[in-house]
């Protein structure tokens, strides 16, 4: 069981060629994070995993199955994706209305829309906000909202693209809880970052991603440490990693502890 | 020269309970580099729209209290006038797009023509700004086709290419990428050369450390701690105010709980290398 | 950095089309005499040809499949529209049935009656329809603000117009969001109704709020500083020759109007 891209390019509408022969596979149970520089393609790719962007050439096949003639919507059901703007997914106007938008339309009992919005909530920490119209939430907590209103589906795959913009301390520390807890729950997460930190502290597979491709598949270590790789996809050590490198010490260290433990 | 003094001031949106703002006092100086740190919900961005004149002029709400913008009430500002003197990049870059230019060049010159700078200035302002931003390859793209730290750095470019005395940039980094941020806080230090008064909102702390002069940390609308950079990221207080502390320092601090304490506890990378290569030089000693 | 583009700012816009390089003013003005000629004639004799200028024109222009997609569709309207107001009350006299839809009898003399005022119809609209699609509204405006408009009228014109463009590109948002989330938004036109309705409500409520950002962001951009305005983009101010094309069409129309009333007059004198 994954998704899996096959030699798949993207052309949107006016002529701009945004992916070129892409092919990666997402496997069942993984937590994946892809980073890399801005406008290389991260969120035409992703799009392109749940139906929203279809490839112009190439295949793209979700557990076993290609996607070729499905509708978004039937592919949506297991591949679920937040927007990178908030804005372009909320459209309810109390922050309640829209998590339970989804089970609402499918007419599920009652007690399943509150297991699941109460599912979803608790995941996304935004209880106090439930009453609230999302136009009136700062930024961050409007990402939240669209978080909760795709984890309230249920689907099998979750695409995150940048969860992390604008988070503060205790943002990032939901974010990191949810992503364990939906891995937990036989849930692949898949979430696009610019944040160098969350993605060593919380992903174990990073793909870099530079103009229209995937350049590296790897380990944080394998990624973080190709300078070659660092350079194309425009990404930067964690601070931690380059204050290894500028004490010259070896080993590829990442993490606080390697390098006080090293000293 | 732009100078804020905040007094006393309180703010509370329109159809809502809780305060934005609580008894905030404080003073912007002329030609210093501020950046603004805490917690979400803490009232940065409120700030900023106060100090930019949105609040009350666009923002009703209930306001007490003074806040005096080069010695001018901020009620008794006219917005237009503001706006020359004051450049306020958003926290959110999807909303700073007019949506009515048809090319990113077009978009980032918009500001300057509504100033009435020449055209020959626009043009070379526009390209400058371009350049340093890297969307040089953009500008004869609509701006709604583009990804989004494009529209972040498209939003950002247009705001200081008007070139205004004083600049409020909340988080202008949110959607780039590592490199990009660089840039952006490169181009703010620039600016700072050229004597403006910059606000950053920011949560990306290693950088805040590299480049600000002062600090404020917000917490649930009011001020919990402010003063300089050095002062003020170092203390593991901060954290419990919700902010984040550098990376260094946290190193820093760990380094201590091991038994292994460096002198000072570092704030940047330069700091933090420079501590530990005199540590390891002493204990050779 | 394309220093072409750049360098395009740095004189008058050109298309390097005699019909779209022509002063939005020049256009809007030869447009309206023309439309009025064809209020005035009500012949298909005139009208039809004159649809068929427009054509040729907006083919010349490069801008034929915008104009006939849209006039196309405006035809086919007023077309059966018409005819349908035509064929009642046709149903005695000297009448050739045509063919039957649903019961309803179609005769031949209500195509050949409605003639002249579809060729008004569609003469009067499409000129004006011609002139929208080759005219940048940005650059009407533009015109305008040359004339003395003021940059704030200007503004909520271009911005009202931006808002039905705006309107269209939210109601796309809102389907492909209830998209990633599984719910069925293409297909046959029950299942689009039924996806398209509640997001109604939302849609225009979405809209109020974006005005607003909108008059915020503008805000930002020093729209209503008190000042003098650049152009970055700046169009040819009209030609002498350009003025004498403007006048030529209305003394045409004025041809049109001495042409209608000559008999009336002719008879009145006898
Ligand atoms: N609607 C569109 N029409 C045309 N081109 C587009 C459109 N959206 C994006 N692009 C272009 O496609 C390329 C890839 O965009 P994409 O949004 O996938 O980038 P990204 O990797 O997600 O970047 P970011 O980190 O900035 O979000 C960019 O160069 C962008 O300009
Ligand atoms: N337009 C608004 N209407 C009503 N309440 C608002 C509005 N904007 C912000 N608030 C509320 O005011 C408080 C302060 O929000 P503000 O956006 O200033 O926080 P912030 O420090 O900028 O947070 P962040 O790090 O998330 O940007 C929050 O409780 C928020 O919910
Ligand atoms: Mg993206
Ligand atoms: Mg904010």
């Amino acid at each position: 069981m994954s998704i899996e891209i096959n030699n798949a390019s993207f052309t949107y509408p006016n002529g701009y060629v945004a992916l070129e022969n892409i092919s990666v596979t997402i496997k069942d149970g993984e937590r994946v994070a892809i980073v890399g520089q801005n406008g290389a393609g991260k969120t035409t790719a992703v799009k392109m995993m749940n139906g929203l962007n279809k490839p112009s050439s190439g295949d793209v096949i979700i557990d076993g199955v290609n996607t070729k003639d499905k509708t978004t919507a039937t592919i949506a059901k297991s591949v679920g994706y937040v927007f990178q703007n908030p804005d372009d997914q909320i459209f309810n106007q109390t922050v309640r209305a829209e998590i339970e938008y989804m089970p609402r339309y499918f007419k599920f009992s009652e007690k399943e829309i509150e297991q699941r919005v109460n599912y979803a909530v608790e995941l996304a920490g935004i209880e106090k906000f439930l009453k609230i119209n999302p136009y009136d939430l700062p930024f961050p907590v409007r990402k939240f909202v669209t978080i909760a209103a795709v984890i309230v589906s249920k689907p099998k795959y979750i695409i995150l693209d940048e969860p992390t913009a604008g988070q503060d301390k205790h943002g990032l520390e939901i974010l990191s809880k949810m992503i364990d807890r939906l891995q937990k729950d036989g849930v692949t997460v898949l979430t696009i970052t610019h944040d160098m930190e969350f993605a060593v502290n919380n992903f174990h597979r990073i793909i870099a991603m530079a103009h229209k491709n995937i350049i590296a598949d790897g380990t944080p270590q394998e990624i973080f440490w190709n300078d070659k790789v660092l350079a194309e996809a425009r990404i930067k050590k964690p601070i931690i990693g380059e204050l290894a490198m500028q004490l010259a010490l070896d080993g590829n260290i990442l993490f606080c502890d390697e390098l006080v433990a090293k000293l | 020269m732009a100078k804020i003094e905040l007094k006393n001031v309180t703010y509370k949106y329109p159809f809502t309970r809780d305060f934005a703002l609580k008894d905030i006092t404080y003073t912007f100086n002329p030609g210093k580099f501020y950046g603004i740190i805490g917690e979400n919900g803490g009232g940065k961005t409120t700030l900023c729209n106060l100090i930019r004149g949105l609040i009350p002029h666009f923002y009703k709400g209930k306001l007490k209290g003074d806040a005096i913008v080069n010695g001018i009430d901020i009620r008794d500002w006219d917005l237009g006038e503001l706006s020359a003197q004051i450049g306020y990049v958003f926290e959110n870059p999807f909303t700073q797009i007019s949506g009515i230019k048809p090319t990113v060049f077009e978009e980032v010159a918009m500001g300057l023509e509504n100033l009435g700078v020449p055209k020959e200035e626009i043009i070379e302002k526009v390209m400058n700004v371009c350049k340093l931003l890297k969307i040089e390859e953009l500008i004869t793209n609509n701006p709604n086709e583009l990804s989004g730290g494009q529209r972040q750095r498209v939003a950002f470019a247009s705001i200081i290419s008007m070139d205004t005395e004083m600049l409020i940039i909340d988080e202008p980094t949110s959607q780039l990428d590592p490199e990009g941020t660089e840039d952006v806080f490169e181009i703010i230090k620039t600016l700072k050369r050229s004597d403006k008064t910059i606000l950053l909102v920011e949560h990306k702390i290693d950088m805040i450390a590299e480049y600000c002069d002062e600090i404020i940390v917000m917490k649930e609308g009011g001020i919990a701690f402010a003063g300089p950079t050095h002062e003020i990221l170092g203390n593991a207080q901060i954290m419990e105010a919700g902010a984040m502390m550098p990376q260094v320092a946290i190193f820093g601090h760990e380094m201590q709980k091991a038994g292994k304490p460096l002198a000072v506890i570092p704030i940047t990378l330069s700091e933090a290398t420079a501590q530990v290569k005199k540590r390891r030089e002493d204990n050779v000693h | 950095m394309d220093t072409g583009f750049i360098n395009s700012f740095r004189e008058y816009q050109k298309a390097g089309n005699l019909w779209i390089d022509l002063n939005p003013l020049t256009k809007l003005s030869v447009c309206f005499a023309l439309a009025f000629s064809t209020l005035v004639m009500r012949d298909y004799r005139y009208g039809i040809p004159l649809c068929l200028v427009l054509c040729l024109v907006a083919a010349l222009t490069g801008k034929f499949k915008e104009f006939i997609t849209l006039f196309g569709r405006l035809c086919l309207i007023i077309i059966i529209f018409v005819t349908f107001i035509r064929q009642i009350g046709m149903r005695t006299g000297n009448v050739t049935p045509l063919i039957s839809i649903f019961g309803w009898q179609w005769y031949l003399e209500s195509f050949i009656r409605g003639w002249d005022t579809i060729s008004f119809i569609l003469g009067f609209s499409g000129t004006l329809l011609l002139f929208f699609t080759t005219t940048p509204m940005r650059d009407l405006m533009y015109a305008f603000e040359q004339k003395g408009v003021s940059h704030e009228t200007s503004f909520i014109m271009l911005a009202s117009m931006q808002n039905i463009v705006d309107l269209k590109k939210a109601s796309v948002t809102i389907l492909e969001s209830q998209k990633s989330r599984g719910i069925e938004t293409d297909g046959n036109i029950l299942v689009r109704a039924k996806a398209f309705f509640p997001t109604l409500g939302p849609l225009i409520l979405a809209a109020i709020a974006s005005t607003e950002q909108k008059a915020i962001a503008m805000d930002a951009r020093a729209f209503s500083v008190q000042r003098k305005h650049t152009f970055l983009r700046e169009l040819a101010p009209a030609t002498q020759s350009e003025k004498i094309f403007s006048m030529a069409a209305w003394v045409w129309l004025a041809g049109t109007i001495v042409y209608k009333l000559y008999p009336f007059v002719l008879k009145l004198l006898a």
